[in-house]
C-alpha cells in the first residue's frame, strides 16, 4: 500500500487545469440544481392553476427528476468521461436491475394508469380492503393514506389496480343509511311521519333529493326501515350524531318502542337455566317454622 | 302584515339600513329586525356581538337602541381598531337560491311573464365608515334550508325557500330581512315550461334600498328545453319597482351580464334504492 501510494505523485494529478474542471463541475452541478428547482417551482407558480393537486406533484416530480438527469449528464460529460460507454453500461445495468425489480416497475407502470385513470386524487378519501384515509400522496411506487387516527398506510401501487377502491369523498354529495326498528304494535304511518319530519328538520339534511324510506320487512323483533338522508359529504359525523340522537329523542318522547333482541344464556348443557327473580314485587310474607327452633 | 297606518311611526327601509351607530366605550346596543335580535357592545377597542333568534316577530323594528344585554348570551369578540361605529347592512346569500313556487307554473312555447319573489336577506355588520367599512359578521335573517340542484355528479349547494310568485311586489307584506328580486321568465323552447323549481343565483346579485324595499336588479331567465342550460341576464340597472332606489351591495361574485346555467328543474327521486 505504502508502496503504490509512494508511486502516486499528487503533484501530477491535482493540476490547475484539474483543479479548474473539478470547481467548473461542482459549479455546473449546483447551479443545474438550482436552476431545476426555480423552473419547477416557477411552473408550479405560473401554469398549473388549472391542474389537480395530484397532477401539479406529478408534474412537479417529472421536471426535478428529468432535470435531475440532465445535471448530472451534463456534469459528467464536462469531466471528459465518455457518454456513449457509460449508456450502454447503463443500458446492461438497467436489464439487469429490471429483471431484479419487476415488482418495482409493475408499480411503476400501475401508477400512471392510477393517474391517468384520475379515480382518486390527493385529499380524497378512499377505502382500500379493510384500509380507509385520506389520499395524503400519490407516488412512484405507491400511494400513502393517512387515517383517521392519524397513522400513514403504503400501499403498492400494484394491489390498488387488482383491487376494490372506493372513493367516498368523489362526489358532492352523499346518502348516509340509518337502519331503524320499530315494534310490531307500532303505527307505521306515524313512525314514517316522524322520521321524515326528523329529516326534514336537521338544517344538516338536504331537502332535495329527498329524503328515502323504505319498510325493510319483517325482521325477527322487529318491522326493518330504511332512512336514507342526503347530506353535504363534509357533514358526514355531524350528521350521524345528530340523527341518531334525534331519532332516539324523538321515539321516546313518542312512545315509539325500539325493540332489540333478547338473549338468555346458559353455563353450559348440564347445568340449570340461569334463576330469574323478580326484585321489585311485593316481599313475601314470613311463614313462622312449624318447630319453633327458637326453643 | 304591516298597515299603511303603522308604517308612518316605523323607520322606512332606507332608515333602517342605511344607518352609522356610533358607541361609547362599554356601551351596549340592541337591534331587533324580524325575528332576529341581536347586541353589539364596544369594550377597549373590542367589538362584542351576540345574535339571538327569538321567533317572534317585531313589526317596528329596533335599530341600535341602547340597552343592556341578558347576561346569558354568547358573544363573539373581535378585536379591532379605534373606529367606534358600526354598519349594519343587509346582504344577499352566499349561495344560489332554489325557489319553489308555491303552485307551480306552466309557460307556454314562446311566451313570458315578470314575475316577483322575495328573497331573504343576511345581516352585515361592519366596523368603521360607509366609505372604507370592515366585515366583522354575517347572519341569516331567516332559517334557510340547504337543497342540492342539479345532477348528485356535478350540480351546486343552494338555500331552498318557498315563495310565490308575484305579479305585484305589493301583493306580499314587505318585511324587513326580504328583498325583491323582479324575474322575467321566458320561455324560448317548443314545448311548455312546466318547473317545480327554479334557480336564482343571488349572489351574482346587486342589492338596491328604497324609501320601501329591499329589492334586487332585475333578472331575465330564457329556457331552452328540459335539461338544458337557461340563458341567464342580469340588468346593470336599478329596477322598476320604486323610484329612488340606492344601490346598497355590489354582487358576492361578479360575472359578465349573461351567463349561461342550468335553472329550472322538476323534482326528481333519486330514491333507487
Amino acid at each position: 500500500m505504502k508502496t503504490i501510494l509512494g508511486n502516486i505523485e499528487f503533484g501530477n494529478i491535482f493540476t490547475p487545469a484539474f483543479l479548474f474542471g473539478a470547481l467548473r463541475a461542482v459549479i455546473i452541478l449546483v447551479v443545474g440544481f438550482f436552476l431545476v428547482r426555480l423552473i419547477a417551482f416557477l411552473v408550479r407558480r405560473v401554469f398549473t392553476h388549472n391542474l389537480t393537486e395530484q397532477s401539479r406533484m406529478m408534474l412537479n416530480k417529472s421536471i426535478i427528476y428529468i432535470g435531475g438527469i440532465l445535471v448530472v449528464i451534463a456534469v459528467l460529460s464536462d469531466l471528459g468521461l465518455k457518454l456513449s460507454a457509460l449508456l450502454g453500461a447503463a443500458g446492461v445495468v438497467g436489464i439487469a436491475v429490471g429483471i431484479a425489480s419487476q415488482t418495482s416497475l409493475g408499480n411503476i407502470i400501475s401508477g400512471l394508469f392510477l393517474v391517468s385513470e384520475k379515480t382518486f386524487e390527493i385529499g380524497d378519501v378512499v377505502t382500500v380492503g379493510s384500509k380507509t384515509g385520506i389520499v395524503y400522496s400519490i407516488d412512484l411506487l405507491s400511494i400513502k393514506l393517512r387515517t383517521f387516527d392519524n397513522l400513514l398506510i403504503r400501499i403498492p401501487n400494484q394491489t390498488i389496480i387488482s383491487s376494490e377502491l372506493t372513493n367516498i369523498t368523489r362526489f358532492p354529495i352523499r346518502r348516509m343509511d340509518f337502519n331503524i326498528g320499530v315494534a310490531y304494535k307500532e303505527d307505521l304511518q306515524r313512525v314514517r311521519e316522524t322520521l321524515l319530519a326528523i329529516a326534514h328538520e336537521n338544517p344538516l339534511c338536504l331537502e332535495e333529493p329527498e329524503p328515502l324510506l323504505v319498510f325493510n320487512g319483517f325482521g325477527n323483533s322487529s318491522i326493518d326501515i330504511l332512512l336514507g338522508i342526503w347530506f353535504e359529504k363534509s357533514n358526514y359525523l355531524a350528521v350521524k350524531n345528530s340523527v341518531i340522537m334525534t331519532i332516539k329523542e324523538r321515539f321516546d318522547s313518542l312512545g315509539i318502542e325500539i325493540p332489540f333482541p333478547h338473549v338468555t344464556l346458559y353455563a353450559g348443557s348440564a347445568t340449570e337455566p340461569f334463576p330469574v327473580r323478580q326484585v321489585d314485587a311485593a316481599p313475601a310474607k314470613k311463614t313462622p317454622k312449624k318447630d319453633g327452633a327458637a326453643g | 302584515m304591516r298597515g299603511s297606518g303603522a308604517r308612518e311611526e316605523e323607520p322606512t327601509t332606507r332608515e333602517l339600513w342605511e344607518k352609522i351607530t356610533s358607541f361609547e366605550e362599554g356601551q351596549a346596543r340592541l337591534w331587533h329586525i324580524g325575528t332576529i335580535r341581536f347586541w353589539i357592545r364596544r369594550v377597549t377597542e373590542e367589538w362584542f356581538i351576540a345574535f339571538e333568534e327569538t321567533g317572534e316577530y317585531r313589526a317596528h323594528p329596533a335599530a341600535g337602541e341602547e340597552r343592556e344585554p341578558p347576561p346569558e348570551l354568547k358573544w363573539n369578540r373581535y378585536v379591532a381598531g379605534k373606529t367606534a361605529k358600526i354598519i349594519v347592512h343587509p346582504v344577499l346569500p352566499d349561495r344560489p337560491i332554489v325557489i319553489k313556487p308555491t303552485s307551480p307554473v306552466k309557460i307556454l312555447p314562446d311566451r313570458g311573464s315578470r314575475y316577483f319573489i322575495h328573497v331573504p336577506v343576511w345581516i352585515s355588520i361592519m366596523e368603521g365608515s360607509s366609505k372604507n367599512p370592515l366585515l366583522l359578521q354575517e347572519h341569516p335573517g331567516d332559517f334557510l334550508s340547504s337543497t342540492w340542484f342539479g345532477d348528485p355528479d356535478d350540480g351546486e349547494l343552494c338555500f331552498s325557500f318557498t315563495s310565490d310568485l308575484y305579479k305585484n311586489p305589493a301583493e306580499r307584506e314587505d318585511l324587513p330581512l326580504m328583498a325583491v328580486c323582479p324575474l322575467n321568465i321566458r320561455n324560448g323552447f317548443t314545448s311548455i315550461l312546466d318547473f317545480q323549481r327554479i334557480c336564482v343565483r343571488v349572489p351574482h346579485l346587486q342589492l338596491y334600498s328604497g324609501p320601501r324595499y329591499l329589492c334586487t336588479n332585475e333578472v331575465e331567465l330564457i329556457y331552452r328545453g328540459a335539461g338544458q342550460q337557461s340563458h341567464i341576464t342580469f340588468r346593470e340597472s336599478a329596477p322598476t319597482i320604486e323610484p329612488d332606489l340606492k344601490r346598497i351591495a355590489l354582487p358576492r361574485i361578479p360575472v359578465n351580464r349573461n351567463i349561461i346555467k342550468k335553472s329550472f328543474e322538476y323534482i326528481k327521486s333519486l330514491s333507487l334504492y
